[in-house]
């Protein structure tokens, strides 16, 4: 996405303001990401009647909870060096977030069906 | 090859200041979520636990959707396809804020 590529000029300069904008709602869905993730995480903690026990509740909850911080706190750094990384028509750094996010939630996932079959 | 002139310079800023609403919006959600899970997980009938969380959620909003519909105004005076890029301090608030809830969920739940 590097949308200038096979121009000799070299230097810092501002991206075509489609990627910028681009990156930027890229960070704005992460953020999105995060805040249904607490939304999640809110419901199981308190808001949704649920048959289970009070561990796997609050382990549920916490996990949903920390994946949201987590998510919350690289997003904006993933915006910094992307968009750092087209102004010097650089390759794009490869993030962290999509691995850790479906990881993340692949093991919440398998906590409440684990966690329902035993208790 | 410079890439091809846009057939509408407006769309990608329209676009851009449509995604911060949807996430501010979903902010003020989610903050009045939290707002009513932190009381019953704090076992508080105290009204400021929940107010806190929410003013300052609404007071970012505010102040963020504000910053970010000038900018995606001022875009419109512009004839040829620009756009400034998000300020610095519009990320970290948002992050912030986001982050500020959770942690606050967060400890809600084991306090």
């Amino acid at each position: 996405m590097s949308g200038t590529g096979g121009r000799a000029d070299a230097g810092d300069r501002e991206p075509d303001y489609r990627f910028t904008l681009a990156n930027e709602r890229t960070f704005l869905a992460w953020i999105r990401t995060a805040l249904a993730l607490l939304a999640g995480a809110v419901a199981v903690l308190s808001l949704v009647p649920l048959e289970w026990g009070p561990g796997l509740r609050t382990s549920v909850g916490l996990a949903l909870t920390v994946l949201s911080i987590v998510i919350a706190g690289l997003a904006p750094f993933r915006w910094m060096r992307v968009q750092r990384a087209m102004r010097r028509d650089a390759p794009l750094p490869v993030s962290a977030l999509p691995v850790v996010t479906s990881i993340a939630v692949l093991a919440v996932c398998v906590l409440v069906i684990v966690g329902n079959l035993a208790g | 090859m410079s890439p091809p002139e846009p057939r509408d310079p407006g769309l990608q800023p329209e676009r851009t200041y449509l995604a911060w609403q949807r996430t501010l919006v979903l902010l003020l959600v989610v903050s009045l979520l939290s707002a009513a899970g932190i009381t019953d997980a704090a076992h508080t009938t105290s009204p400021v636990v929940a107010v806190l969380p929410l003013t300052i959620a609404a007071a970012a909003t505010v102040v963020i959707g504000v910053s970010v519909r000038r900018r995606w105004r001022a875009t419109f005076a512009q004839p040829s396809a620009t756009a400034p890029s998000a300020l610095m301090w519009q990320v970290a608030v948002l992050s912030v804020m986001v982050g500020g809830l959770a942690v606050t969920v967060g400890v809600a739940a084991i306090v």
